[in-house]
């Protein structure tokens, strides 16, 4: 007779797997626990910091980085604690990053498995709306909506998302065109499993490898396109402030205080690398074909 | 004339009926007929064995019936099933029927389970859409279910991933999965085709033991002759989408007409025979772009002659069975 695997390779998700591939890779695992932390330093640095991220010490107007005195990371021009800045900004960055991901790829996930899945006439038009958001310039649309409705972080997420799901809903929608040719898919049918349930309960979790891999290449973009859009003063206003913002304020004092500009860059480039570094890990633990 | 009479000595039980059936795939060569004419009924607790070999149309014929033929695909004519015509039902009510009513086990246990999904979740699905149970009824049913397909431990089976099962083991989950909400006819497209000898017969013995128990109807479609021999009450031998001989099972082993039928028997390969006797029907079956006009066997045939260019209506047989039909000018005896 045909008896189970052993006891201990029970319960074994696909997931579980993947999970015991991406522990052996020692630059994602590292990526991962340095987000963690970045993301941890944010949240709690500015509490522990004995400065405010908008107050300014008359007394230490653009002083360079140094332990000798509290501003560990220096000041700006305004006397304003970098660092705090730096980690105050990392919220905002990372808040935008990972908010914005979280809908546009929600949303890419719904249309492309939907388009994919019904398919014909649908799928047509559905595919030709993405065809035309590529063809719009975002940042025309994103000016405009910040003139029309005013700045505000929410506006920057959702400006930043409807300019960013159409990858994700292409390449789902590739997925689910030979997803749906699969048996289970036949076999859930004649089962009378309805078409929304069919394209959420059984297309969608075999899409979430891809998907979870295409987000962490996505946050490092959305991040990036929140300091475009803060650099040209877009995104989000003084005295709140974003790494986006940071640099584009360093930029311009680079002959009298690098390190207003080191110092947000390197913050900002880490953890982008760190996301691509993690995207590469996931996609390798999903994928067993590529060992 | 003749189904009239059948009609009247049918008795009225009968579950399933198909009527002058055809399937048709628009393709960017034109037209292409995959079924034709295809016509037969299904009492309750009967098992009907569909065979014939790769491309004769059995499997379209299902997925007709099921109402899952591909997009460019055209079925015409009836199944009616509880008195509804399922080919003219709307998705909604189409989904009413397949699953709780007509259910179906595919081909290739492997592929058929959703590979991210517990079996627990998969098999539970059905009951939760189609009858309301909570997630303990059916987990409960469910488990039931699995011990009576004999699987070890249906607990820790509920909780596992497919990858975790042989091919076996799979196609058991797949049956238990299409009994769960006791179908009145199961459809099986070939349900033993990817498994090894010893599990088929496992496999077989179950499907007999279930029918016993709940009284579903089988429609089992299979290349197989010894599967349906078995089996089956009655057996339908399908050839290039037509029906070539339909009768009680009995008949079409023992009082075989059609030629085609009878080379499918000699070619089945018998323990006694010397190793270098296996049989062959020479030739390939026709491809739906270039059906022949006349009897789809003709080119293959040794009977053929000039009265083959043109088809032969399925009829009954001059001696045997009143319900024995032959589709062949040479045994056939026309209406």
């Amino acid at each position: 007779m045909h008896s189970l695997t052993p006891a201990a390779e029970l319960e074994r998700s696909p997931w579980r797997d993947a999970l015991q591939r991406f522990r052996r890779n020692k630059a994602a695992v590292t990526s991962l626990v340095f987000l963690i932390f970045v993301t941890a330093l944010c949240i709690v640095g500015p509490w522990l910091l004995p400065h405010a991220y908008d107050s300014t010490d008359w007394d230490a107007l653009k002083l360079a980085p140094s332990l000798a005195h509290s501003h560990f990371g220096g000041t700006d021009e305004s006397g304003r604690d970098l660092l705090v800045r730096c980690l105050v900004g990392g919220r905002i960055s990372l808040m935008v990053g990972i908010l914005t991901t979280l809908t546009s790829v929600a949303l890419g996930v719904v249309w492309g498995a939907t388009a994919g899945y019904l398919g014909g006439a649908i799928d047509q038009v559905m595919m030709r709306i993405v065809d035309i958001m590529y063809a719009v310039p975002y940042l025309l649309i994103a000016i405009l909506l910040v003139t029309v409705l005013g700045r505000d972080f929410y506006l920057v997420v959702l400006a930043i998302t409807a300019f960013s799901w159409m990858d994700t809903a292409r390449l789902v929608r590739g997925q689910t065109l030979s997803l749906r040719k699969m048996e289970f898919v036949e076999a859930a049918r004649a089962m009378g499993v309805s078409t929304p349930r069919i394209v959420l309960e059984h297309i969608v979790p075999n899409l979430m490898g891809l998907v979870l891999v295409y987000a962490t290449v996505t946050v490092p973009g959305v991040i990036l396109t929140e300091s475009v859009l803060s650099f040209l003063g877009l995104g989000i206003q003084e005295p709140m402030t974003s790494w986006g913002v940071l640099i584009h304020d360093g930029a311009q004092m680079l002959d009298s205080a690098p390190w207003l500009l080191i110092l947000p860059a390197l913050m900002l480039s880490l953890t982008l690398y760190s996301f691509n570094y993690l995207g590469d890990g996931l996609r390798d633990a999903l994928d067993p074909k590529d060992h | 004339m003749r189904s009239t009479r059948r009609t009247t000595d049918v008795s009225t039980s009968r579950l399933l009926e198909v009527k002058k059936l055809n399937v048709h795939f628009r393709t960017p060569e034109g037209e292409l007929q995959a079924v034709r004419d295809l016509s037969f009924s299904l009492q309750q607790g009967e098992t009907l064995g569909v065979v014939g070999e790769s491309g004769s149309g059995k499997s379209q014929t299902m997925l007709a019936m099921m109402g899952l033929l591909a997009p460019n695909a055209r079925a015409e004519g009836q199944v009616i099933f509880n008195g509804d015509n399922i080919l003219n039902l709307p998705a909604a009510q189409l989904n009413r029927v397949r699953g709780p009513k007509l259910a179906m086990i595919f081909q290739d246990p492997m592929t058929s389970l959703n590979p991210f999904l517990t079996v627990e979740r998969q098999m539970t699905e059905v009951l939760q859409i189609h009858q309301n149970a909570s997630r303990g009824q059916a987990r409960a049913a469910s488990r039931q279910m699995l011990e009576k397909l004999r699987i070890a431990d249906p607990l820790r089976c509920l909780k596992s991933y497919p990858h975790q099962f042989s091919g076996g083991m799979r196609q058991r989950i797949m049956i238990a999965m299409a009994l769960l909400s006791q179908p009145d006819v199961l459809i099986a497209d070939e349900p033993t085709t990817a498994l090894d000898v010893t599990v088929q017969a496992q496999i077989v013995a179950l499907l007999r033991q279930l029918q016993q128990d709940h009284g579903t109807s089988i429609i089992m479609v299979t290349h197989d002759l010894g599967l349906v021999a078995g089996l089956s009450d009655q057996v339908m031998v399908m050839y290039g989408g037509r029906v070539m001989e339909h009768a009680r099972a009995d008949d079409i082993f023992y009082n075989t007409h059609h030629p085609y039928t009878r080379a499918l028997l000699e070619s089945v390969p018998r323990i006694e025979q010397a190793d270098d006797a296996l049989l062959a029907i020479p030739g390939m079956p026709p491809s739906l772009r270039n059906m022949p006009a006349g009897c789809p066997f003709a080119p293959r045939c040794g009977r053929a002659d000039s009265d083959c260019q043109f088809p032969a209506p399925l009829s009954l047989v001059t001696d045997g069975a009143a319900d024995h039909r032959v589709a062949c000018h040479h045994t056939g005896h026309p209406v």
